[in-house]
């Protein structure tokens, strides 16, 4: 058994300019040997903080009190050399964002054999040997190619004798950080500590990271500090928690009881707060303790949004208060956007035969000798979308999820097929009319790009309305009122955008899109980068939007969780192509492509675990890069249940159970399957029964067909 | 280069609104770490001596900075020609402010105009395809090429020896770190959701270049101005030593190092005068520009923060 790391009553304190801030007040928790710790918390609860300060990596940040102990030894004042020491071979780290982590300039088989050297010489390289240093990290990787081809297959990287001479660019994001991982292994440190590592990666991708450390942890008993702010992930993952608000330990516990019956109010609302645990499109509980007068002021997002402001809304619903305009200009014929009265029945966006191809190269040479090959990003899709609907659209990065967005909004050429906007077909932005401009809102995934930080919020919301010619108080009247759509108050006019969190960011970014009065809005991942208790807010505001102005959505995510609980009907999309398309409970609860149950596997926490199929393992692959896609069906390298068959046939997309299905054994091998374990389909049977009952009565459902 | 006009507001959100802002935007733009950083001040104070001697000194100097008087020839400093006077007889710190007058007008003519050139042709080069691109990155390259100094001598040799042609020479060779930096900038908000929206509620190239593009240029821009302006005061006065600048008997430092020349031994006072003007001058602009770079690179200011912790 390895040492025990002790953190007793850390306090770290960041001294700026203008203030200080204490960001760990008094955290305390212990890490046994060979124990997996999560340490949870949102963004700017102090936790990474935390972790760095174990590591020392705490700067700009001072520890101001407390102590770290581990193996007995005090590391608040260890020198460097022990540091040194330390970090070479007792304590490794990995980071959260795995394309910073990695050296662009040194192949990854280098940087592995980097990481063994140190642990076999944690002392400071000579000079020369450091001016050398180019040179001899290419001998030593020879050397010890036999070890740093081990540590890849450890953490699952696939043909590694082909890869270990390859660059970092060459790699994906969960290649990366499997990279990164192993450099972490090459140190067989007693103590792992895991910032946030899944947090930039696809749920397939998450869950076969996490599975990793799993292994690594049973097989080596090394224990791990896994620190992130997805109670799903740690409770899937860990034995004990670490709840982290503001700087202290607010809670601290095995992790099934503090799942099950968490004792914080803080953990309680964090829990609710997560989509899957709520009914589909049911209000989310939003995460607001403590109650409004307490929190502290250094958090920007309003606390009274969650819950002063819901009530309000519900009196305005009614029609009951002095605010109750607050919707009307949409009824009103004066102020009517051009959008209003052109409500027809039927599609509102139609997407025919979509087909979208990028070029390969962009060197003007190439051009000219014509080489000019291009990669498909999305082929041959279909889809429609109705007043009031919202359709998912789910895949693996890189899918053409958000490529479709793009053509959709018209920030990209169609190749082929084409796109339809109330019946009329229409192109890329240029050719498009100002009215068919505004009805098509979009927005970003990253709330703090989607909006120039030169320019106050009531000038980013009153860009388009200057295009589109409305004057001054028209102007005004209009930001005042797309402001309180979004529950923001009216004061935020005049603040830049620095001055908001991420979560009122993003709202900024939703009035924007709303301020013209689109009939349809794109949403491209706009949660994603989002603590999960602001991630509620923001889907709560999207309902209400939907509900209040009988909007379309399109919204894409990797995150089935938010997709079930958001989405009318869901598209799963592979490689460019829809998989599946149905409605949302019929697909996520009983899917008939084998691609849809992975991603459901793949869910962290997921609470229905023995519902799950296969052994995460068995997804660990990568999609087929899109130059050269696999003969027959496209998933068929990385499906469990292929045959001889779908190596040749390339499935067509059949109608199946209420949806479409690109596969060729479209639900059978699931019914194969169920026969094996009844109890299994039971179960989702039983939730399919309770969910669809719980549909509110009176939410209006259209195009649960199929298309 | 134009940025937006001051006080126009796209909100509409009343005038003490608009007041706020503009009264925002005047506290923003000089924050107190502008002031209380030391590169500034030093090389701010050094520029602003300067500027105020060139304003000043030729109205308050008795002398005239052409008109001959022989019989007061290379006299050594005293406290009528606090720099002494030249071979023929003229006050030497006469002939410095006003030499300063053009020296400074120059550099800011020739620094505009580079800052003009650049800023567009990088503008156009980010947004105007990659065919462009790559015929005015070319362009760039072949600029880049050449040693900056050599080039302006054949062009202010081709043209004729003018201050005029100076000016011209110098801009023309300048610009291409402008382009460069434009560029790089432009590119990588090009793509940012925030440009990608305006474009998607219809905003015409102009307006988004205007509101979207160009304000993250300035920063750089401002710096690489900055610094540029000690360069072309360097350039202008060597080109002038050169006798292809100014024409005697204009006074400019470059042509009055040229003067002193042949007195090296007997009068030094004729050169070293000018050279520590021009030295001054050039430190002056540097520093200040290294301050700007601390403050309005974000990137810049963390490490230095960094190093100061």
């Amino acid at each position: 058994m390895g040492p025990e790391l002790v953190v007793d009553d850390l306090r770290v304190r960041f001294r700026t300019r203008s203030e200080t801030v204490d960001a760990v007040d008094g955290a305390s928790f212990t890490v046994e040997p060979g124990a997996i710790v999560g340490l949870v918390g949102e963004s700017g609860s102090g936790k990474s903080v935390t972790a760095r300060s174990i590591v020392r990596l705490e700067s700009p940040g001072e520890i101001v009190d407390g102590s770290i102990k581990f193996d007995g030894r005090e590391l608040t004042s260890a020198d460097d050399r022990t540091l040194r020491r330390l970090r070479g071979r007792e304590l490794a780290m990995v980071f959260q964002d795995p394309s910073t982590t990695l050296n662009p300039v040194y192949t990854v088989g280098e940087q592995i054999a980097e990481a063994i050297r140190i642990r076999e010489n944690p002392g400071r390289q000579p000079f020369l040997a450091e001016l050398a240093a180019g040179v001899s990290s290419r001998l030593r990787t020879r050397r010890r190619r036999s070890e740093v081809l081990e540590l890849m297959e450890t953490v699952g990287i696939p043909q590694a004798d082909e890869r270990i001479d390859a660059y970092p660019h060459q790699f994906s994001g969960g290649m990366c950080q499997r990279v990164a991982l192993a450099m972490a292994l090459a140190r067989r440190p007693s103590l792992l500590i895991a910032d946030e590592p899944t947090t930039a990666l696809d749920t397939t991708t998450q869950a076969a990271i996490l599975d990793r450390l799993a292994r690594l942890n049973a097989e080596r008993g090394m224990g791990i500090l896994l620190i992130s702010h997805d109670l799903g992930v740690v409770s899937e993952l860990c034995d004990r928690v670490v709840v982290m608000y503001d700087g202290t330990v607010v809670e601290y516990g095995p992790a099934e009881s503090v799942r099950s019956d968490p004792e914080h109010p803080y953990t309680k609302a964090l829990l609710d707060c997560l989509p899957h645990r709520s009914e589909p499109r049911s209000r989310l509980p939003t995460a607001d303790w403590p109650p409004a007068d307490d929190r502290p002021s250094r958090s920007d997002e309003p606390p009274l949004q969650g819950t002063v402001l819901e009530t309000d809304r519900t009196a305005v619903d009614g029609g009951t208060t002095a605010t109750g305009e607050r919707g009307s200009p949409r009824r009103d014929a004066e102020t009517a956007a051009p959008g209003s009265d052109r409500r027809v029945d039927g599609p509102i966006v139609e997407l025919e035969d979509v087909a979208a191809s990028f070029r390969q190269s962009d060197a003007l040479v190439d051009r000219l000798l014509g080489r000019d090959e291009r990669v498909p990003a999305v082929n041959g899709v279909s889809l429609s979308l109705r007043a009031g609907e919202t359709v998912g659209l789910v895949g693996e990065s890189g899918c053409g999820k958000s490529t479709l967005v793009r053509l959709t909004a018209g920030l990209e050429e169609t190749t082929a097929g084409e796109i339809r906007l109330r019946g009329e077909r229409i192109g890329d932005a240029d050719s498009r009319t100002d009215d068919q401009l505004a009805d098509v809102g979009v927005v970003f995934q990253n709330p703090t790009t989607s909006l120039n930080p030169k320019r106050t919020v009531g000038q980013t919301i009153a860009e388009p309305l200057f295009e589109a010619g409305w004057d001054e108080s028209r102007r005004e009247d209009r930001i005042e009122e797309v402001l309180s759509l979004v529950d923001l108050p009216a004061a935020y006019a005049g603040r830049y955008p620095r001055q908001l969190s991420g979560g009122q960011c993003q709202r900024v970014a939703i009035a924007r899109a709303l301020a013209l009065e689109p009939s349809v809005v794109l949403l491209d991942e706009p949660t994603a980068a989002l603590d999960v208790s602001t991630q509620a807010r923001i889907l709560n505001l999207l309902a209400d939007l939907q509900a209040d102005l009988d909007l379309a959505y399109l919204f894409v995510s990797h995150d089935l969780a938010v997709v079930r609980h958001i989405a009318d009907r869901v598209a799963v999309m592979y490689l460019g192509q829809f998989v599946e398309v149905g409605p949302t409970n019929r697909v996520l609860s009983a899917p008939t492509h084998p691609y849809t149950q992975t991603l459901l596997d793949a869910i962290p926490g997921n609470e229905a675990e023995e519902c799950r199929q296969w052994d995460r393992e068995a997804l660990a692959g990568e999609p087929p890069s899109p130059t050269s896609p696999p003969d027959g069906c496209a998933f068929h390298p990385r499906c469990p249940v292929a045959s001889e068959d779908c190596t040749r046939v390339e499935p067509p997309l059949e109608a199946v159970d209420g949806g479409r299905t690109r596969c060729l054994y479209a639900g059978e091998w699931r019914s194969d399957d169920s026969q094996r374990s009844a109890g299994d389909a039971d179960a989702t049977e039983t939730q399919l029964i309770t969910n669809s009952e719980r549909t509110e009565p009176g939410v209006a459902r259209t195009g649960r067909d199929g298309r | 280069m134009s940025g937006d006009e001051p006080g126009r507001s796209y909100t509409g959100l009343g005038r003490t609104n608009l007041l706020e802002t503009s009264r925002r935007r005047v506290r923003t733009a000089l924050p107190p770490r502008v002031r209380a950083n030391g590169l500034i001040r030093l090389g701010g104070g050094i520029c602003g001596v300067l500027v105020f001697a060139a304003i000043v000194g030729p109205v308050v100097s008795p002398y005239d900075p052409t008109t001959q008087a022989l019989e007061a020839r290379l006299q050594s400093p005293s406290l009528a020609h606090p720099l002494g006077t030249d071979a023929l007889g003229r006050d030497v710190a006469t002939r410095l402010v006003y030499g300063a007058r053009i020296s400074l007008a120059l550099a800011v003519v020739a620094t505009g105009l580079r800052l003009v050139i650049g800023t567009t042709i990088g503008l156009v080069a980010a947004t105007g395809g990659r065919l462009v691109d790559a015929v005015l990155m070319r362009l760039v390259d072949v600029q880049l090429a050449f040693p900056g100094l050599v080039l302006a001598l054949v062009i202010a040799g081709v043209l004729g020896p003018s201050l005029r042609n100076v000016v011209l020479a110098l801009s023309l060779v300048g610009w291409a770190s402008y382009a460069r930096i434009v560029r790089g900038s432009v590119l990588s908000v090009k793509r940012r959701p925030y440009v990608q929206s305006a474009k998607l509620y219809g905003t015409p190239w102009r307006r988004l270049v205007r509101r979207h593009l160009l304000p993250t240029v300035v920063s750089p821009v401002a710096v690489l101005a900055t610094l540029n302006l000690g360069t072309v005061v360097l350039a202008a006065a060597g080109l002038s030593f050169l006798g292809l600048g100014a024409q005697p008997p204009t006074a400019e430092w470059g042509a009055m190092i040229d003067d002193g020349r042949n007195y090296l031994r007997s009068a030094p006072w004729l050169i070293t005068a000018p050279g520590i003007a021009i030295a001054l001058t050039v430190i002056g602009f540097n520093l200040l520009g290294d301050g700007l770079r601390d403050v309005l690179d974000p990137d810049h200011l963390e490490d230095t923060q960094r190093r100061r912790t």
